[in-house]
């Protein structure tokens, strides 16, 4: 076996009082693709963080191409050859698609001068190379995701490269560019590169790896070839637990009105024609990849987008949703997807934040112990471990801060929950939890709609599964159709 | 206990380190300058001069700091003050009556703030940019409508205002104080207050969280251009004229004072008591200064120092105290 | 973006334009020389400020302490700098100016880097200290006796021309050296590394530091730049008023951020142009020079900026917001934009 070009060491990396990663070994070795794997949150973005120099490491040290780092700055790691594709992407969203791939190698090369004509050639070589088309000329603010998630990958080719690493390179692409992305992979593996790939999604580990390497809270839990593993068995690596279900009881009553009814909900040009219903008591999936409009339809229900057509009726009743207040008030409550950006207050007290949508006053005035009525009575049905109501929600773990999200929307007793991506970033344990606080409530009446790519999660929760395609719904799976293949092909084909 | 009790109430006031720094920067001034120099600075004289001319100072840095607390900045409040105190004094010039006057002022003061608010909150303009434009707009009409002088010649029972003294402290001082209270009421025992502090906090998760966002704009523009007014009548009373130019370092020393009281330009918090007493040590460090006849720009300088000082310690105080703690530990 | 930004240049030049020809319409002697010498001399220090704090804007974050800077620089080389004699007399009183500038522009850079501050806060705190050391130990008195250099320099024209209607207009030699700045610092930012890092790091800091980019280092070069330019603006400011005041520009800091605004510079940073920062000067002068011949007193020129001002960012915003939108749904809908 050649000698590793990129290796990790015993690194470890905290955060506070958080472990992000606990004596992380990994060697990366020309020609090779090594997956890494694991649930979100595992430390998989970290450990790339440390290797391109972006964070610095607690201990342990990263040794590129025989020369030991304590740390390395990304200036010496990009001389070096390494090249990350972050999660973020890590674009300057004013400058041009052009200028963002070919500004760092001029930086990092300890070039003074900046010629526009030179940077434009070496993008437009790198996207060729890559064989996909983008708008180089544009500020990549102004791209789309995809195009976007492009431009980064083409930065990192258009260099000659020793070291790849990929963060989830998939999640915005379709599956031509996706398709031209490995077909890229391919050519650098034969050129000698050594490439990392970090991701959740089975298919694509199997399909490209030589070697995976299973990251679980921050520590490797096993390593090896591919064809030692099976996708049911590296799912257990990475979980730390075999499948588990719940009771789906609470059969729906068809005498009572749905908890939620939309009809020949659209908006151009994102969805068209959506019909769904939920039940009091039901919960019922939406399945569908990034961009195929899930996120836009359940935000149209709940007012943060209104839909230009169709009806949305609550327990029966016709409602006008125009904004997320309207639909608060009309009962319907929305988890966003981005907890920390889009659902949470995380400088402000936990207390503060349970009640930041439903917050009693009388006269005018804040009702004092109504409100720490409400704010205890949370914590306790959720379990939130906490030390003081006032501690910031940062101070909280994933799991916790994620019930405090969910709290916030119990609070005020809805009669639908509608949530997006619920458990993304949660650790298994607390996904647990969060799914079994939902079925609890489920069995009280509220109509539960999840929006998930995450399959197992959406056939271990739902009476049913709605598969959102290209804006439309385009399947019902219930019954014995409920399985993961069935799911998979559905949202996939 | 007592102690528990006082930890209690300070906490109420302000609960992060920076409050007690502040606190402690307040009570350094007093001692050092009343050592330095009892006579003059301790004198009746010198504690009224600080009684006289912080209320102004301190209002407009409520406003300044209401504004912060949603993650603004309102740099156009000092040209409220000053086109509130213009058309007050324009009406009592011709012959209105006083109250009239009040209410003119007050009226344009609350549209000013509107038009920010409106700027801000329903087009999404950022406030730096809003309030900078509208700030030129306000002087502009206000030198317009004072045809470039001061107006002076106002009625006597306006500018008693600034005279009269209630229990032996200026009704000014008094005007500060409730109009303190009322602010501090409105942020922490109102549902506006806490909307506004979310809104600070993270304004897209005010969004998702059902706060209505633009309104709460809305309101705190129109509250910070509300004081803008109530502070020009203030500045009219005490100079016994109106003028589109007065005070115009007061918006750079309204936005000293709220970083000083610990307000987070960021957004998400805010601290009454915190921006009174603040604006109290600011006039006391100058009134200090002035006792031990330093040049008056001198007083300037101190104040720069002590923003760049309280700045420092709260990026690093932390780290600081952190490093103190571990050498107790060592010892 | 680029397109937007270039409309709201021709925006500008439109608007200028119109300017003109509605006032030439009233008065056919504005057309001419007269006019464009006057709004050119009333706009060389502005642009001077507005270059260097387009530049800080930029990178992220918004300077006030410019014009401390520039009065504090110049004042203190007229009152202790080299007399200066000869025919380069002044490069010497110039240089020291731009050099005390530069200073300044570090210490702004060394808090604003330690203390780990907004600009905001940190020039805020930096210009009271700075126009308070200036009046305490510098002076507070006006010298109207400059150095005889600079004397002459005040006087000396590139352009003399027959006035409009008597004597004669003429533009001074400065308008040179303002110029010279403007193409180096467009240059600097076009051609250089080190400028492209500086729209790196007003975009998005952190992407910029993963891309190897030194982010203080950044700041430290444009606070630097930033600051000799205002030294710069400083002494010439002195020259061609013939007189060193301290108060010349007392509060008068949001003048220059409006003009600033007004060319399209994005205040919360990582846009703008040296062409925009000019072009927003040059039309606040214009104004001003056209109220009075429009039969508007000059009283009314501050609030025309300030509402001109509302209209720009009004407009502004509104196409800001106006986003791409990818279709998601199958029917071909060819580059849609929604509001």
């Amino acid at each position: 076996m050649s000698a590793p070009i990129v290796e990790a060491v015993g690194v470890s990396k905290r955060f506070g009082g958080v472990r992000a990663l606990t004596e992380v070994s990994v060697a990366f070795r020309p020609g090779e693709v090594h997956c890494i794997a694991g649930e979100n949150g595992c430390g998989k973005s970290t450990l790339l963080k440390v290797i391109s120099g972006a964070h610095r490491p607690t201990s342990g040290q990263v040794i590129v191409d025989g020369t030991t780092y304590d740390h390395l700055t990304p200036r010496q790691a990009l001389s070096a050859g390494i090249e990350v594709i972050y999660q973020d992407f890590s674009l300057m969203p004013n400058l041009t698609a052009a200028e963002n791939i070919a500004l760092p190698r001029s930086v990092a090369g300890g070039r003074r001068l900046y010629s526009r004509t030179a940077a434009r050639t070496l993008a437009e070589r790198a996207v060729v190379r890559l064989g996909v088309e983008i708008e180089l000329d544009i500020p990549v603010g102004e791209l789309t995701v995809a195009e976007r998630q492009l431009t980064a990958i083409a930065r990192a080719l258009a260099h000659e490269a020793k070291f790849i690493a990929m963060d989830e390179p998939t999640t915005a692409l379709t599956w031509k560019e996706v398709d031209a992305l490995f077909a890229a992979v391919g050519r650098l593996k034969e050129a000698g590169v050594a490439l990392a790939f970090i991701s959740h999604k089975m298919q694509e580990i199997f399909s490209i790896a030589e070697r995976v390497t299973v990251l679980r809270n921050g520590a490797v839990v096993t390593s090896g070839r591919p064809d030692e593993f099976t996708h049911a068995s590296l799912a257990e690596t990475m979980t730390g637990r075999g499948s588990q279900s719940f009771d789906r009881v609470a059969p729906r009553n068809k005498n009572r009105a749905p908890a939620l009814r939309v009809r020949g909900l659209g908006r151009e040009p994102l969805f068209a024609d959506v019909d769904l219903e939920v039940g009091q008591g039901e919960i019922v999936g939406l399945a569908g990849l990034l961009g195929s409009g899930r996120t836009e339809i359940a935000e149209a229900i709940c007012g943060v987008r209104p839909a230009q057509t169709g009806t949305v009726e609550v327990l029966g009743k016709a409602i006008n949703v125009r904004s997320l207040s309207d639909g608060v008030a009309a009962g319907i409550g929305y988890v966003p997807a981005d907890r920390l950006t889009q659902g949470l207050f995380l400088d402000q007290p936990i207390g503060d934040n349970l009640v930041a949508t439903h917050l009693p006053a009388r006269r005018g005035f804040l009702n004092g112990p109504a409100i720490e009525r409400r704010k205890s009575s949370v914590v306790r049905d959720l379990r939130i471990k906490l030390g003081k109501l006032t501690d910031p929600v940062r101070s909280l773990s994933g799991g916790n801060a994620q019930r405090v999200l969910l709290g916030k929307w119990l609070v005020g007793e809805p009669k639908v929950l509608i949530l997006n991506g619920p458990t993304v970033g949660v650790d298994v344990g607390s996904k647990f939890d969060i799914l079994g606080v939902l079925n609890a409530q489920s069995l009280q009446g509220l109509g539960v709609l999840i929006i998930s790519d995450d399959v197992p999660e959406l056939i271990s929760m739902c009476h049913r599964v709605l598969v959102v395609r290209s804006g439309r719904i385009v399947r019902e799976l219930s019954g014995d159709q409920l399985r993961e293949d069935t799911v998979v092909e559905a949202v996939t084909a | 206990m007592p102690s528990e009790r006082f930890r209690t109430l300070l906490l109420t006031m302000g609960g992060r380190a920076s409050f007690i720094r502040l606190l402690v920067v307040a009570v350094a001034i007093v001692v050092v300058f009343g050592v330095l120099n009892p006579s003059v600075f301790l004198s009746g004289q010198n504690l009224q001069y600080v009684e006289l001319a912080s209320p102004e100072v301190a209002i407009l840095s409520l406003a300044m700091a209401l504004t912060m607390l949603t993650a603004g900045i309102d740099l156009s409040v000092v040209s409220i003050a000053n086109l509130s105190g213009v058309v007050a004094a324009l009406l009592m010039t011709n012959g209105q009556s006083t109250g009239l006057a009040l209410l003119g002022a007050v009226g344009t003061a609350l549209a000013c703030g509107a038009v920010n608010g409106l700027l801000v909150g329903y087009k999404h303009v950022p406030p730096i940019l809003a309030t900078l434009a509208t700030g030129q707009l306000f002087s502009g009409l206000a030198l317009v409508a004072s045809g470039g002088t001061v107006v002076k010649g106002l009625p006597e029972s306006f500018t008693r205002i600034a005279l009269v003294t209630v229990a032996g402290v200026p009704l000014i001082f008094w005007v500060m104080l409730i109009v303190a209270a009322i602010v501090g009421v409105v942020v922490a025992k109102t549902p506006l207050g806490f909307r506004m502090r979310l809104v600070g906090a993270n304004p897209t998760a005010a969004d998702f969280s059902g706060i209505r966002r633009a309104r709460v704009l809305l309101a705190t523009y129109v509250m910070s251009g509300a004081l803008g007014g109530v502070a020009g009548l203030i500045i009219s009373a005490r100079a016994g004229g109106a003028n589109s130019d007065y005070g115009a370092s007061y918006v750079l020393l309204a936005v000293v004072i709220a970083v000083l009281a610990g307000v987070d330009p960021e957004g998400g918090y805010l601290t009454v008591a915190g921006v009174v007493i603040a604006a109290i040590a600011m006039q006391l460090l100058g009134a200090g200064l002035l006792s031990l006849s330093v040049s008056s720009h001198v007083v300037n300088i101190c104040q720069g120092l002590l923003l760049v000082t309280m700045v420092l310690l709260n990026t690093w105080g932390t780290a600081l105290s952190g490093l103190f703690a571990r050498r107790r530990v060592t010892a | 973006m680029r397109r937007v930004l270039a409309n709201q240049e021709l925006l500008l030049i439109g608007l200028m334009a119109l300017l003109v020809l509605a006032v030439s319409l009233k008065f056919p002697d504005f057309f001419g020389l007269q006019t464009l010498f006057n709004v050119l001399t009333a706009s060389m220090v502005g642009i001077l400020f507005a270059v260097g704090v387009m530049l800080v804007v930029v990178s992220g974050g918004i300077d006030v302490s410019f014009l401390a800077v520039g009065i504090l620089s110049a004042y203190a080389t007229v009152k202790y700098g080299p007399q200066g004699d000869g025919p380069f007399g002044a490069l010497p009183v110039f240089a020291l100016s731009t050099a005390i500038g530069l200073g300044l522009g570090l210490v702004n850079a060394a808090v604003v880097i330690v203390a780990r501050t907004s600009v905001l806060i940190a020039t805020l705190a930096t210009s009271s200290i700075y126009l308070g050391t200036m009046f305490a130990f510098v002076g507070g008195e006006v010298i109207s006796t400059l150095p005889q250099p600079l004397q002459s320099l005040g006087s000396t024209h590139l352009f003399t021309a027959k006035g409009a209607v008597r004597g004669t207009t003429s533009l001074n030699i400065l308008i040179l050296v303002v110029l010279v700045v403007c193409v180096l610092v467009w240059a600097f930012l076009r051609f250089t590394i080190a400028g492209r890092s500086v729209f790196a790091v007003g975009g998005d800091a952190e992407a910029a530091s993963r891309a190897a980019i030194s982010v203080p280092r950044t700041r430290v070069l444009v606070f630097a730049i930033a600051g000799a330019v205002a030294g710069l603006a400083g002494i010439i400011s002195v020259t061609l008023s013939g007189r060193a005041d301290p108060t010349t520009f007392m509060g008068r800091e949001l003048d220059t951020l409006a003009a600033v605004v007004l060319g399209g510079v994005a205040i919360a940073g990582g846009k703008g142009t040296v062409r925009g920062a000019v072009l927003g000067v040059l039309l606040i002068s214009l104004v001003t020079a056209s109220l009075v011949p429009l039969g508007i007193p000059t009283i009314w020129q501050r609030a025309a900026v300030g509402a001109l001002l509302i209209a720009g960012i009004l407009l502004q915003t509104a196409i800001g917001r106006r986003q791409r939108i990818r279709p998601i749904l199958d029917a071909p809908a060819p580059e849609v934009t929604n509001a």
